[in-house]
C-alpha cells in the first residue's frame, strides 16, 4: 500500500517533469508517456497491457537494459516463459551486474523444463577466470583505464625519468594487454556467435527443413541455444555438442 | 581358355549396363489393405525400379509415418534384369473416414515420378467398455476440481486382449502439474463383455501448481501386436507346429482430460497456515517432565497425514523464556502410492531450563487446509508441564550453559524460500534513455588516444630540449660576452675582458670543447688545426693579441679604438660560430 503510494507519487512527479520540461522533446515525452502507461497496466495487474506498451518503446529502436527487463517481468506474470527468457538474456546484456535483473532471471530460469548445460570447458574457465567473472562493460572500460594508466606512467617516466615507475608499469601493462584481448574477444564473440531462446510451449528439432524431417529432440520454452547457421525460414541451432537440428525462425527468437 | 572366359564376364557386364540403360524408372505405392481404424498400422511400400531417389512424404498429413528401412532386388529373367529398390514404411491413420493416400512425389536422376493415390477406409474404433476391441488405452483421474496444492491420482490403463510387444509409454506434458509416477506398475486380469482383457496400469501422482481450467494431454502409447499370420504360404500345415506369428505396429491415444483447479480460500486471520494441503494430524510428547535447571527434556512433535507432507515446517512452540531451544534436523517417513504422499514427520527440540520453577508450554497450534471440507482447520496439542528445580551444581550451572556457544550456532538453519516471485519492474525514466554499449571503434579510440598522447608528448619534449653540447654552450657565451662589450657604461677594463672571453668562447666553440682562457699562440695552433689558413689563423691570433695587450697595458681607449676593436671581434666570432 506504501510502496504504492509511492510508487503513484514518483509517477505524478515525473508526470510534471515531463510536462513542464521544456528542454524535452515531444516524442522523449511520447515515449515517456507510453512507457508510464506501461508501468500503471503492470501495477494494475494487467500484464498484456504493459508487454504492449514497452514492446512498443522498444520498436522505437530504444535499447536499455531496464527496459527489457520490464519486458521480461511482464511476460513472465503474462506466463510466458520463452519471451520473458528472452528479454532477461537481451537485459543482460546491457545490465550484466543488476541484482533485481539477476534474480528475477534466476526465478525464470527454475520454470524452464529442459536442463541448462555449459559446453565450456572447466579447465578454460578457471584458466581464464576474469573472463566468465566480469562482465563485458566492465572488461571493455577496465582495459581502457589499463591502458591510458601505463601510457601515462610512460610519459612521466620520460619526463621525470622516475625509475622507481618501472616495476608497476610493467605490471600494469601486462594487464592491459590481458583486458584487452578479453574484450577484443567479447566484441568477436558478440558479433560472430548468436544465441537463441525457445519462444513456444513446446518445440521439435529436426533433422532437416520440412514437417516430414525426423523429430531429433524436443526443447521447450525458455531453453537457451546457439545458433550455427541460418536459412530463410529456418534456424540450425545447437543444445549440447551432439545435440543439432533445424527448427523455424518463427518457434526461436535470437537474443 | 583365359582369353575365352574374359570375352564371357565383358559380355555379362555389357549385357547388364546395356539393360540398366534401357530401363525406364518406375515407382509405385503398395498397401498390405486399405481398410482400418484409427491408430492401427498399414504397411506401405514404395517400390522404385530402374533406379534409386528422393521421396517426399510431407503431403501425408492425415497418417502418422513410421520408417521401416528398405531392401534391394536384382532379376534377371528371360536375360532381361530388373532392379528394384523398397522403402518400407508403416502409416498410421490419425482420423477416420474416406482418406486418401496422395501420389506420392519421388524425385529420381532428377525427374519426378508419381505414385499411384490410394483410397483407404478408416473407422472409427469400437468403445472401449464394448468388448469389441483386442487392446485399447484409457486415462482418468481421481479428483476432476482438486484445490490448488491436492494431489490426486493420474491413471493410465493399457488393456490388450492379445499379445503386445515393445510398448512405448509417452506420458502426458502435465503442464501446471508438478507430478510423480509411481515405480509400480500393477498387471491383473479382467473380464469386458465376456473377453478377458490384461491391464497394465501406470499411475502418477499430480499436484496443481496453478489454478484454472486446465487440461492434461492425451497420453501416447506405441505398441506391437503380436498375432498369428492369416497370409497363406507354402507348408502352412506347419504353423501350428511352429507357432508362426506376425506383428504390426498401433498408436494408441487417451483421451484429453479437462481438470478444473480451484484456488484456496483466504487463511483466517491469525491462523498459523504454512501451507499445507490434504489431511493431517498433529502429535507431541515429551520425555521428561520434571527436570534440574541445566539438563534437557526433548519435546517431539509429529506431524502426520495424507498431502504435502514432505512440505511441512515446524510448528512454533510456545516456549517460556526461561527456556533455551535447539531444534534437531526433522525425521521423515514418507511414502508415495496411489493414493498420494503419505507418512509423518517428527521435529524434536530440545528444551534447556536456565532457571527454577513451575512452568507451562501451552498448545503447540498446526493450520492447514481440509480438502475434504474444503476449509482451514487448526490442530493443536496438549499443555505441557515441566518441573525445573535448581541444579545440584547450581553454582557452576551458568557458567557452563553460557560457554557453550557452538550449540547455538548449530541450532541455526539455511533460510529457505517461503514464496517466490519476481522482484518489481523498474519505473525510473532512466528506462527509456538510449544505453548503447561502447562500439568497437570507440574502444579502439580511446585505446589510442594514450598512445598517441605518448608519443605526442615525446616529440614536444624533444623539440623543446636545451642544446647543451660544448659547440652551443661556448657560442651561447661568446654572444653573451659580445653583448656585455657593446654595453654603453662597461669600462674600458670590462669591454676588454668581454671581448676575450668572447673571442676565446668562439675559438673553444668552434674546437667543440669547453674552456675559459687561451693565449693568441694557443687559439692560432688550433685554429690552423681546425683547418683554417695560416693567415686567417694569424689575423684572430693578432686580434688576441691584441685585446690582452690593451687590457694589460693599463691605457684608455677612445670612442674610435674600442669601435675598431669591438668590430674585428664581433667578424671574428661570427666566423667561429657559424
Amino acid at each position: 500500500m506504501k510502496r504504492t503510494a509511492i510508487q503513484t507519487i514518483v509517477i505524478a512527479m515525473m508526470g510534471l517533469f515531463l510536462v513542464f520540461s521544456p528542454g524535452i522533446q515531444a516524442s522523449a515525452s511520447e515515449t515517456a508517456r507510453i512507457f508510464m502507461e506501461g508501468t500503471k497496466a503492470y501495477e494494475n495487474g494487467n500484464w498484456q497491457t504493459a508487454i504492449e506498451a514497452f514492446e512498443h518503446v522498444a520498436d522505437r529502436g530504444l535499447e536499455n537494459g531496464s527496459l527489457f527487463y520490464n519486458l521480461g517481468n511482464a511476460y513472465l506474470k503474462n506466463d510466458d516463459l520463452g519471451q520473458a527468457l528472452l528479454w532477461y538474456e537481451r537485459a543482460l546484456k546491457h545490465i550484466p551486474d543488476d541484482p533485481d535483473l539477476r534474480f528475477n532471471y534466476d526465478y525464470a530460469l527454475t520454470l524452464t523444463r529442459d536442463e541448462r548445460v555449459d559446453d565450456r570447458s572447466p579447465l578454460l574457465r578457471i584458466l581464464f577466470f576474469w573472463k566468465y567473472r566480469l562482465s563485458a562493460p566492465i572488461v571493455c572500460w577496465g582495459a581502457i583505464f589499463l591502458n591510458a594508466s601505463v601510457w601515462i606512467a610512460l610519459s612521466v617516466l620520460v619526463i621525470r625519468k622516475k625509475r622507481l615507475l618501472r616495476p608497476s608499469i610493467i605490471v600494469a601493462a601486462v594487464l592491459t594487454l590481458i583486458f584487452t584481448f578479453t574484450s577484443a574477444y567479447n566484441y568477436f564473440e558478440a558479433k560472430r556467435i548468436n544465441h537463441a531462446v525457445v519462444l513456444l510451449e513446446k518445440v521439435a528439432v529436426r533433422s532437416g527443413l520440412t514437417d516430414s524431417a525426423t523429430e531429433l529432440f524436443i526443447l521447450h520454452a525458455g531453453t537457451k541455444v546457439r545458433v550455427e547457421r541460418q536459412s530463410a525460414t529456418h534456424l540450425l541451432i545447437r543444445y549440447t555438442k551432439d545435440k543439432i537440428g533445424w527448427v523455424k525462425k518463427v518457434e526461436v527468437s535470437v537474443i | 581358355m583365359i582369353n575365352a572366359a574374359q570375352n564371357i564376364v565383358y559380355l555379362i557386364v555389357l549385357l547388364l549396363v546395356t539393360a540398366a540403360l534401357a530401363e525406364a524408372a518406375t515407382v509405385r505405392a503398395v498397401v498390405d489393405r486399405n481398410q482400418a481404424m484409427v491408430g492401427e498400422s498399414i504397411s506401405l511400400q514404395l517400390v522404385m525400379e530402374g533406379g534409386d531417389g528422393k521421396i517426399d512424404l510431407s503431403g501425408l498429413t492425415d497418417f502418422k509415418i513410421i520408417s521401416r528401412g528398405t531392401s534391394s532386388n536384382f532379376q534377371m529373367i528371360n536375360g532381361r534384369t530388373s532392379r528394384q529398390k523398397i522403402y518400407n514404411y508403416i502409416i498410421i491413420p490419425l482420423q477416420a473416414g474416406r482418406l486418401t493416400l496422395p501420389a506420392i512425389p519421388v524425385t529420381i536422376d532428377g525427374k519426378v515420378h508419381h505414385t499411384i493415390p490410394i483410397s483407404l477406409s478408416i473407422t472409427r474404433e469400437p468403445p472401449a467398455d464394448s468388448g469389441r476391441r483386442d487392446v485399447y488405452v484409457t486415462a482418468e483421474i481421481s479428483n476432476l476440481s482438486p484445490w490448488i496444492g491436492q494431489q490426486f491420482a493420474y491413471t493410465f490403463r493399457l488393456f490388450n486382449a492379445i499379445q503386445v510387444a515393445d510398448a512405448k509409454f509417452q506420458p502426458p506434458e502435465f503442464s501446471g502439474f508438478s507430478a510423480k509416477q509411481l515405480k509400480d506398475q500393477k498387471t491383473y486380469r479382467t473380464v469386458i463383455n465376456g473377453k478377458e482383457f490384461m491391464v497394465s496400469e501406470v499411475v502418477v501422482i499430480l499436484v496443481p501448481v496453478k489454478s484454472g481450467a486446465l487440461t492434461i494431454e492425451p497420453a501416447v502409447l506405441h505398441v506391437g501386436l503380436v498375432h498369428r499370420s492369416n497370409r497363406p504360404r507354402p507348408f502352412s500345415g506347419m504353423d501350428s507346429f511352429f507357432g508362426r506369428t506376425e506383428m504390426t505396429t498401433r498408436l494408441l491415444e487417451t483421451e484429453p482430460i479437462e481438470v478444473q483447479v480451484n484456488d484456496l480460500p483466504p487463511k483466517p486471520p491469525g491462523a498459523p497456515y504454512t501451507g499445507l494441503v490434504g489431511r493431517f494430524e498433529i502429535d507431541a510428547g515429551m520425555d521428561k517432565a520434571k527436570i534440574e535447571v541445566g539438563d534437557s527434556t526433548t519435546l517431539a512433535v509429529t506431524v502426520s497425514g495424507n498431502g504435502n507432507i514432505m512440505d511441512a515446517a515446524a510448528p512454533a512452540i510456545p516456549v517460556p523464556k526461561s527456556f533455551k531451544t535447539y531444534a534437531d534436523n526433522p525425521e521423515e517417513q514418507i511414502q508415495v502410492g496411489p493414493g498420494g504422499y503419505t507418512g509423518s514427520k517428527t521435529f524434536r527440540t530440545a528444551l534447556v531450563p536456565v532457571e527454577p520453577g513451575q512452568f507451562r508450554i501451552d498448545p503447540i497450534k498446526l493450520a492447514y487446509f481440509d480438502v475434504d471440507a474444503g476449509e482451514y482447520r487448526i490442530l493443536s496439542t496438549a499443555a505441557f508441564d515441566v518441573t525445573a528445580s535448581p541444579s545440584k551444581t547450581a553454582a557452576t550451572d551458568a557458567k557452563v550453559f553460557r560457554a557453550t556457544p557452538l550449540q547455538i550456532l548449530s541450532a541455526k538453519k539455511r533460510v529457505e524460500f517461503t514464496g517466490r516471485d519476481i522482484l518489481p519492474l523498474k519505473t525510473g525514466l532512466a528506462a527509456i534513455k538510449p544505453q548503447r554499449t561502447l562500439s568497437v571503434w570507440w574502444f579502439g579510440l580511446l585505446l589510442l588516444l594514450p598512445i598517441m598522447g605518448f608519443f605526442t608528448t615525446t616529440a614536444v619534449l624533444k623539440l623543446n630540449r636545451k642544446d647543451d653540447s660544448p659547440v652551443k654552450v661556448m657560442a651561447d657565451k661568446a654572444k653573451q660576452a659580445l653583448k656585455t662589450a657593446m654595453a654603453p657604461d662597461a669600462t674600458d677594463t670590462e669591454f676588454l675582458s668581454a671581448l676575450y672571453r668572447a673571442l676565446v668562447s668562439a675559438v673553444y666553440s668552434k674546437k667543440g670543447v669547453a674552456g675559459t682562457s687561451l693565449t693568441w699562440s694557443e687559439a692560432k695552433i688550433q685554429l690552423v688545426e681546425l683547418g683554417w689558413t695560416t693567415e686567417d689563423a694569424a689575423d684572430t691570433a693578432n686580434l688576441l693579441e691584441r685585446i690582452e695587450s690593451f687590457n694589460y697595458s693599463g691605457g684608455t681607449l677612445d670612442g674610435e679604438k674600442r669601435e675598431a676593436l669591438l668590430g674585428r671581434t664581433r667578424k671574428a666570432v661570427r666566423k667561429l660560430t657559424r
